[in-house]
């Protein structure tokens, strides 16, 4: 797994917890340096024990956490780009959640040792939606759904998204996420350019 | 020649950034994307609308259909939203005939389609289903990412590489230089004709009884203070070095005057007798010296010159300690009188 996940976890800490939370997160997950380094590849069990570090040290829950992480992804200022791909992705918010789909092939030609969630989307009515992540590590859905409730707001969506169940098969994590939209344009969408290509 | 006819939406679906003209050159149509980009073709001359980059001509209709199956480059002359002081966007096309001498050209954005996709805000629905421009911003997005880790991870290493090479030439206690920075330094003044320069060798005098009598924490008091003289007896350019345990080397660059060095010597032998304060206890030190100077050598020899000032030092000692000597490289050391 390559250290821009792991990055994105102490980005998030040092943003809204500060630099010293950061260290005493660092020292319980015994992590032996300071930072992460984007595009070094880490042992997959890194990332278990630094959320698991985060939540003691924080004392929060991870789930809730890991769902703070994720829609701050979608809304802190300097990660725009994340933002900026999604919103380009799709057009409306059910474009983009069946563009979940390619999230992992998309992710891959850029960086091949990135490994994001495996993500499927099944219509199971016509306003409900079951998205399943598969993943080497509990926790894809937990971040998905903070990511998405933030972009249901960019859009101006008003949905319903709760976590379901979890379950494993073999070294694979699944975990599933139901979706309802109520309202595809509930209120104005936000701004959004392609500011960040030269 | 089977025919197909297509309705205008279908059109504008598969093709949103084509624009049809007639045999006449007046455009009749442009797709949805193309307006976008361009408001306000349709009713114009083909000339009008566009500039054909290459290949270059007058952009009559009857020209522009000789060009069936090759790649045109152009630009939109009403292309909207340009910035102050830039230019239009370059496009790609192919021309299509089309019955009755009319004719479709398809476009599509040019090399670097960034600059029209940001222009014009275009989103994942300008464009046809298939089209792999979405990918092309996932790579474009993440070039940028990598490009700019890279930036800061190479600043990181240039920090950690001199920091490195700071801590293998510094004594850390002190942080005087250490014995392989004296070294290298006198290895390179010593390597061809350069100025003049004096070398001084210090060793500590009663430095083992403070140790052995008050702690080794009193000796590193008792270091840090004789660092701090040192430092401040030399100009700013000369090298002062910790090069053993309570051995100290000093080398002055562009000197001469043996005098001089023997003056600062004896300062230095006087201000290090002044008694040092450690936790309300007083540790008394002094120093032997030894001094030899690049001009009494007609080859310089980095080692030679060391072991003499070494053996000046030696003389001291000898001598009863807390004295200076000079080196007199051809015989014996000559004795001065304590400083």
């Amino acid at each position: 797994m390559l250290g821009l996940i792991c990055k994105s976890l102490e980005g998030f800490v040092r943003d809204q917890h500060g630099d010293l939370q950061w260290e005493r997160i660092r020292r319980a997950a015994r992590l032996p340096f300071e930072r992460f380094e984007a595009l070094r590849i880490y042992d997959d069990a890194v990332l278990m024990d630094l959320v698991a570090a985060t939540g003691g040290v924080l004392d929060r829950r991870q789930s809730p956490l890991l769902e703070d992480i994720g829609h701050w992804i979608c809304t802190h200022r300097p990660l725009e780009p994340v933002r900026r791909l999604i919103r380009f992705s799709g057009t409306s918010f059910v474009d983009l959640l069946f563009s979940l789909e390619e999230i992992e092939d998309r992710a891959r030609i850029a960086l091949p040792n990135l490994h994001l969630p495996q993500f499927r989307v099944e219509l199971t009515a016509s306003d409900e939606f079951v998205v399943t992540s598969q993943w080497m590590v509990p926790g894809a859905a937990a971040v998905l759904t903070g990511m998405l409730r933030a972009m249901a707001d960019d859009y101006g969506t008003l949905a319903i998204i709760e976590r379901g169940g979890l379950s494993q098969d073999g070294d694979t994590v699944i975990e599933t996420i139901s979706v309802r939209v109520i309202e595809d344009t509930f209120h104005e969408p936000r701004e959004f350019t392609l500011g960040g290509v030269p | 020649m089977s025919v197909i006819s297509v309705e205008m939406s279908t059109l504008d679906h598969a093709l949103p950034m084509a624009l049809l003209f007639e045999a006449c050159g007046t455009v009749t149509h442009v797709g949805p994307t193309f307006e976008k980009i361009a408001p306000g073709a349709v009713g114009k001359g083909l000339a009008g609308v566009m500039n054909f980059v290459h290949p270059q001509f007058s952009g009559s209709c009857a020209d522009v259909l000789r060009y069936s199956g090759r790649k045109l480059r152009v630009e939109l002359r009403h292309e909207a939203n340009i910035p102050p002081g830039e230019g239009l966007s370059t496009l790609r096309g192919t021309v299509v005939p089309l019955s009755d001498r009319r004719g479709l050209i398809n476009l599509a954005l040019g090399a670097d389609p960034g600059v029209a996709l940001k222009r014009h805000r275009l989103t994942a629905r300008d464009f046809t289903a298939t089209d792999p421009m979405v990918d092309f911003l996932y790579l474009i997005e993440a070039h940028a990412m990598v490009l700019s880790e890279f930036e800061r991870l190479s600043e990181r290493l240039d920090q950690a590489r001199s920091a490195a090479e700071e801590a293998a030439v510094t004594d850390k206690l002190t942080g005087l230089r250490n014995r392989r920075a004296m070294d290298d330094h006198l290895g390179r003044l010593t390597v061809g004709a350069g100025p003049a320069f004096g070398l001084m060798n210090i060793d500590l005098d009663y430095f083992k009884s403070v140790n052995d009598t008050m702690g080794h924490a009193a000796g590193d008091r008792v270091l840090e203070e004789v660092a701090r003289i040192l430092r401040q007896e030399v100009r700013s350019g000369d090298m002062v070095a910790r090069v053993g345990g309570d051995e100290f080397m000093l080398l002055f660059e562009n000197c001469a005057d043996v005098g001089l060095l023997q003056q600062i010597a004896g300062r230095i032998i006087q201000r290090l007798e002044v008694p040092i304060d450690w936790q309300g206890q007083e540790c008394r030190i002094s120093a032997s010296i030894g001094i030899t100077m690049s001009s009494y050598y007609d080859t310089l020899d980095a080692e030679r010159l060391v072991s003499d000032a070494d053996s000046a030092l030696y003389a001291s000692k000898r001598g009863g300690r807390a004295r200076h000597s000079v080196a007199r490289p051809v015989g014996e050391c000559s004795m001065e009188p304590e400083g």
